[in-house]
């Protein structure tokens, strides 16, 4: 008889748990990179426009509160959870009402600490507006992302000036996913970085996922030049390379270093690995993004 | 098979150029190569069987060695499959394609069963630079976790290697590789009885992720006689903490040819490796046919890794670039000497 979802749980997942993760967490955690997104709203806007990947297809299309609290605790089992969460971090989603949805959810929900998906064609008036009313805790910046490439706009355009004034003013927590295909390598990238950390002395600035290094060399030389940032903190949603912990954590101090899951996507099992300097995920289950081994992953 | 196509010259030969190139010289050892006729039936290596099932002969290694360092001389450290009902074929046949050609320098699958003095004429017979010994050779042993390296390498092995200096490519069992205090204590004990004996790590001991390198590396790094084959290590952190411990001058790089012809990447996912490839194979993780991977053959991701450990650990690429070439042939020019001698 095959094994059942929840003997899997319990012979795999949880022994990991007890073995690593379970000895390095306090008796709560926090979440610092979460996404919400409900069916009725987002179900076509949430995935990614970018063809090549085709986008994550197979992730839960309802996604709300109550999903994010089940995962919280399946991952966690015997600690308190909690998360910044955002919606589908696209300007379409934020059309349909995402950041709505997020400011309501966690009015009701206790631990949740929701971000507004900001566009940067959003107002001055109307950011603060929106901020205010909804009780957000700052700023997820959006991603364009273009049919044909990965997003290729400066991060002085996606994280616009109207924004970058308020985070300063209110001191606001910055989610910031770094486009290009260059990521943290790109030198106007790492410039654009220094400027606004340095112009806005009270936001929080937090690079999701390491500013996308899921492999070395993105990280590896960009990290000397922002290591000592005092207004940037480290986002590790998502990151799964070893090295790139090792490359992290000579250079930068842990203080400033924040664990995010990335969920729903994190829910997968499986591993995001480095097969050419690109990353690839490597999944037990089959999903048309990523490899798989045809008789499964069976550990 | 590799084929000099559009995807080998955009996709193999920009890696080659931009990771591989920058560490070679004019000529390259490969420490540990494979070849082989036609398999028998029964044979008990039931891994990668769209390898293991087929022909590898000499012809197709030295094609794959030209075509991955096109601006190299390829030599080899070449051995067949170690099967119990095989070796024997395989022995006689890489003797045979070694004779014939230079730069291949042989070793010696072992006959368990084999005297002291069998084991002497063997060797100056074939004109071997040592001994490949292997735990499926262990046949009064089924599970692998029961093998240890006393069992794979009998006294009249190790006798003659001390005696004449002779290589040994030594693939340790077991499922606790380099961390098996096992095996750790089955190394130190060849290093100190047999100091002559030039023992050689397959695989920095099978170390394909971190926790292996991790666990065994402090017990085992200032042996003397010991040296290391990268061989088939693609984790740039198992180079990291290698290289943290092990001076470069005792390492040497090898492909493990002719699994190392997939274009791929092999990882670690939950402490175990998998090997992810552009191709779908029956043993490997990869994307859909029209999403495949852009990658390359892993002989080339083990440089990448190394390079990215060497890196961290601190070394540049003048500390790199012997163990390509001049640390083997060192130990080679070695044996040749004593064989030399004896014949």
């Amino acid at each position: 008889m095959p094994e059942s979802e929840s003997e899997y749980y319990n012979r795999v997942d949880m022994r990991v748990y007890r073995d690593e993760i379970a000895p390095i967490l306090p008796p709560e955690v926090l979440d610092i990179h979460a996404h919400i997104w409900s069916k009725s709203l987002v179900a076509e806007k949430k995935y990614n426009r970018y063809a090549a990947s085709d986008g994550y297809r197979g992730i839960p299309d309802q996604y709300g509160y109550a999903e994010l609290e089940g995962s919280g605790r399946r991952l966690f089992p015997d600690r308190t959870y909690h998360a910044v969460c955002f919606g589908a971090p696209y300007p379409e989603a934020v059309q349909l009402g995402t950041n709505d949805e997020v400011s309501r959810g966690a009015q009701e929900w206790p631990h949740r600490y929701p971000l507004l998906v900001a566009t940067p064609t959003d107002s001055a008036d109307e950011l603060r507006r929106t901020l205010l009313d909804g009780g957000f805790y700052g700023i997820k910046v959006a991603v364009n992302l273009e049919p044909h490439a990965y997003a290729t706009d400066r991060i002085t355009h996606v994280f616009s000036e109207a924004q970058r004034k308020l985070a300063n003013e209110f001191g606001l927590m910055v989610m910031l996913h770094i486009p290009r295909a260059s990521r943290l390598a790109d030198p106007e990238h790492v410039a654009d970085i220094l400027r606004i950390c340095s112009e806005n002395p009270d936001a929080h600035i937090i690079l999701a996922h390491l500013g996308r290094s899921y492999c070395t060399w993105y990280i590896r030389d960009s990290i000397h030049a922002l290591k000592d940032i005092p207004n940037l903190y480290w986002d590790v949603s998502f990151v799964q390379n070893a090295m790139v912990y090792e490359i992290l954590f000579e250079s930068v101090d842990s203080r400033r270093v924040l664990f995010g899951t990335d969920l729903p996507v994190a829910d997968v099992r499986g591993h995001r690995v480095c097969v050419n300097n690109q990353w690839v995920d490597v999944t037990r289950d089959r999903y048309s993004w990523a490899a798989f081994r045809r008789e499964g992953l069976q550990t | 098979m590799i084929v000099k196509d559009e995807y080998y010259e955009s996709v193999d030969m920009a890696i080659y150029r931009e990771v591989v190139a920058p560490v070679l010289s004019e000529q390259i050892l490969d420490i540990h190569a494979h070849t082989w006729v036609q398999p028998k039936p029964g044979n008990k290596l039931v891994q990668y069987p769209e390898f293991n099932e087929h022909p590898y002969p000499m012809e197709r290694l030295l094609d794959a060695g030209s075509l991955m360092f096109p601006e190299q001389t390829y030599h080899a450290v070449v051995f067949g499959s170690p099967s119990p009902n095989d070796f024997d074929a395989c022995n006689d046949y890489v003797a045979q394609e070694c004779r014939k050609r230079e730069h291949l320098y042989p070793l010696y699958i072992p006959d368990m069963g084999a005297s002291e003095a069998q084991i002497r004429q063997a060797v100056l017979d074939g004109g071997f630079y040592g001994f490949k010994p292997y735990w499926t050779m262990v046949d009064w042993k089924t599970d692998q976790d029961d093998v240890t390296i006393h069992d794979m390498l009998p006294e009249p092995y190790m006798r003659v290697a001390d005696d004449w200096g002779l290589l040994i490519m030594l693939h340790i069992p077991g499922s606790g590789r380099l961390a098996s205090p096992s095996n750790i204590e089955g190394i130190q004990r060849l290093s100190r009885e047999y100091p002559n004996a030039k023992i050689i790590i397959a695989h920095l001991g099978r170390s394909y992720c971190p926790w292996s390198m991790k666990g065994g590396i402090p017990h085992l790094c200032d042996l003397p006689n010991v040296y290391w084959d990268t061989s088939f290590v693609q984790q740039s952190l198992s180079y990291k903490i290698f290289f943290d411990y092990v001076d470069p001058a005792k390492v040497m790089y090898g492909t493990d040819l002719p699994i190392s012809e997939v274009r791929g990447r092999r990882v670690c996912i939950n402490d175990n490796w998998v090997d992810v490839s552009r191709k779908q194979l029956s043993w490997t993780a990869s994307r859909s046919p029209e999403h495949p991977i852009v990658a390359s053959f892993m002989t080339y991701e083990m440089i990448r890794a190394m390079r990215e450990g060497a890196e961290e650990a601190g070394l540049g690429l003048d500390d790199l670039k012997p163990i390509f070439f001049e640390n083997g042939m060192t130990l080679i020019r070695d044996v040749e000497r004593t064989l030399e001698s004896l014949s």
